[in-house]
């Protein structure tokens, strides 16, 4: 599999000076879902939003598609292949109208009428929002807002998707609604996320960021059944692990 | 609730089926006409004719007479101040606010039909399309968008307050604390924005607004706007002729 993503040296720190990245080094591979796990405040929102130059306008560190972003225009064409999904969807749907916002994308992509048409239509239909066109985003549930939101960037069709928590602030149907949809969108995956339920279903490799840096790497079911790696770092084992480990260590010591 | 302008443009009317340009266009050559209105028979003709197309529109009297509240309460001072302060006593003054009061009301009645019968996105492009400068299109459209998420912030700041057993009062704590919340939405304000742009640029936005241009200007819409034009060109005409013959 091609290298899609690499980030090498990456540190940043913002206008006020607190650190946000330090000493980032990252590879990921075409067709990878990639979870980012951390405390609040780990950098993984900030990762996100420098990767599409949106913190800095040429963030050299990072190489996208092969494309090292050295140039504004270079920074600006990959944005039309690299989608970010913003954690709070009120953000990322900004428009009057459900149709209105998923189509902003693809025609600021240059597409014509037609192919922006037909585009909203199947990104709407493939997040199940299919009669939403004019619907106003700010009166849909946060799940629909959600969907919608997904809705947005799938229309672009981009080759890597940047997820922030999406599934925050989802009772449990939405939740497992857009692990679903997620698990079905094609692409490169990067998902910043608290869920560890949505990690286990669909990461194939998980990140572990702490305070700007990264601190482990590896497979989801060696990090996050690490609980002194996790603890370190301010974070707890998700509960089903926990008595899973429990019982399989009773089952081991039964054994023996 | 949010109190949307376009709440009943989903209705069918024939003023919900003119062309957005055209309907905008129009119904401001009539706005001036009645902004120019100096007599009271003008006035109420100017108010006859934005009733008629209230009642043209379909959009619930109760939906406007709600909205008409506050108008009421901006006019009003007019026709109880210019009575008294009127150099050529109180008839005049009189007859000067009901004029004020009566085509402002007409005024503000022609924004139902102008901007009630067309989703609000579809008004917005529309002006692009008539070449509006696509900037304050933009603007207008997201204070319109934004508006009722910040007036639901202020309620809750406002209830997160009262919970903490805050009761406004005419003293300095009440003053202090309003100040503190109006600086707060003033700060939330600034983040949104910079979240959102940061999502606009995300999705390849460079600075230049586009939009899929549906409009078509048909017969009937040319003879719904002739007819509004040509009620504009009455209403002036009416109110520069009446003082020659009757006044």
């Amino acid at each position: 599999m091609a290298e899609v993503l690499r980030i090498d040296g990456l540190t940043f720190a913002y206008s006020n000076g607190t650190a946000a990245l330090a000493d980032v080094n990252l590879s990921v591979r075409e067709g990878e879902t990639v979870a980012f796990i951390g405390a609040n405040g780990a950098g993984k929102t900030t990762l996100f939003l420098y990767i599409l130059g949106l913190l800095r306008k040429i963030p050299r560190e990072v190489t996208v598609l092969g494309e090292a972003l050295t140039s504004v225009e270079a920074v600006e064409a990959v944005r039309s292949r690299v989608g970010l999904v913003f954690q709070n969807p009120e953000d990322q749907l900004f428009c009057t109208t459900v149709f209105d916002d998923v189509a902003f994308g693809p025609i600021n992509l240059g597409f014509d009428a037609e192919t922006v048409k037909g585009r909203v239509t199947q990104a709407l239909a493939a997040v199940g929002l299919e009669g939403f066109e004019r619907r106003v985003p700010h009166h849909l549930s946060t799940g629909e807002q959600r969907r919608a939101a997904l809705a947005t960037i799938y229309a672009m069709r981009p080759e890597i998707m940047l997820l922030d928590e999406p599934t925050s602030n989802l009772d449990p149907r939405g939740k497992k609604e857009v692990t679903q949809l997620l698990k079905e969108f094609p692409g490169t995956k990067l998902i910043a996320t608290h869920d560890y339920e949505l990690v286990l279903t669909i990461a194939d490799r998980v990140v572990l960021l702490h305070q700007g840096r990264i601190r482990a790497n590896g497979s989801p079911e060696k990090i996050l059944t690490d609980e002194a790696l996790l603890q370190a770092n301010d974070l707890e084992m998700p509960m089903v692990l926990r008595y899973f480990l429990a019982l399989k260590n009773r089952a081991a010591a039964g054994n023996g | 609730m949010h109190p949307e302008i376009d709440r009943f443009a989903h209705l069918s009317s024939p003023l919900h089926r003119l062309d957005a340009r055209a309907k905008i266009t129009v119904f401001l050559v009539f706005l001036v006409a009645a902004a120019l209105v100096r007599h009271l028979p003008g006035a109420l003709l100017a108010l006859g004719l934005a009733f008629w197309w209230v009642v043209l529109s379909r959009i619930p009297l109760s939906f406007i007479c709600r909205r008409l509240k506050a108008v009421m309460l901006f006019l009003s001072p007019f026709l109880i101040l210019l009575p008294l302060t009127h150099p050529g006593g109180w008839e005049a003054g009189l007859r000067q606010g009901g004029v004020i009061f009566i085509k402002g009301l007409a005024m503000v009645l022609v924004v139902f039909p102008m901007f009630g019968t067309t989703p609000f996105h579809v008004s917005m492009k529309a002006l692009a399309s008539l070449k509006v400068p696509e900037r304050l299109v933009a603007m207008i459209l997201f204070t319109y968008r934004y508006l009722f998420g910040f007036a639901e912030e202020v309620r809750t700041m406002q209830q997160a307050a009262r919970a903490r057993g805050f009761k406004p009062r005419s003293n300095r704590r009440t003053l202090g604390t309003f100040g503190n919340l109006i600086g707060l939405m003033v700060v939330r304000a600034y983040e949104r924005t910079e979240r959102i742009y940061q999502a606009m640029l995300a999705r390849g936005f460079k600075n230049k607004f586009g939009t899929l241009s549906e409009f078509s200007f048909t017969w009937p819409d040319a003879g719904k706007s002739l007819g509004i034009l040509l009620a504009a060109a009455v209403l002036v005409g009416v109110d520069r002729l009446w003082p020659k013959f009757f006044g």
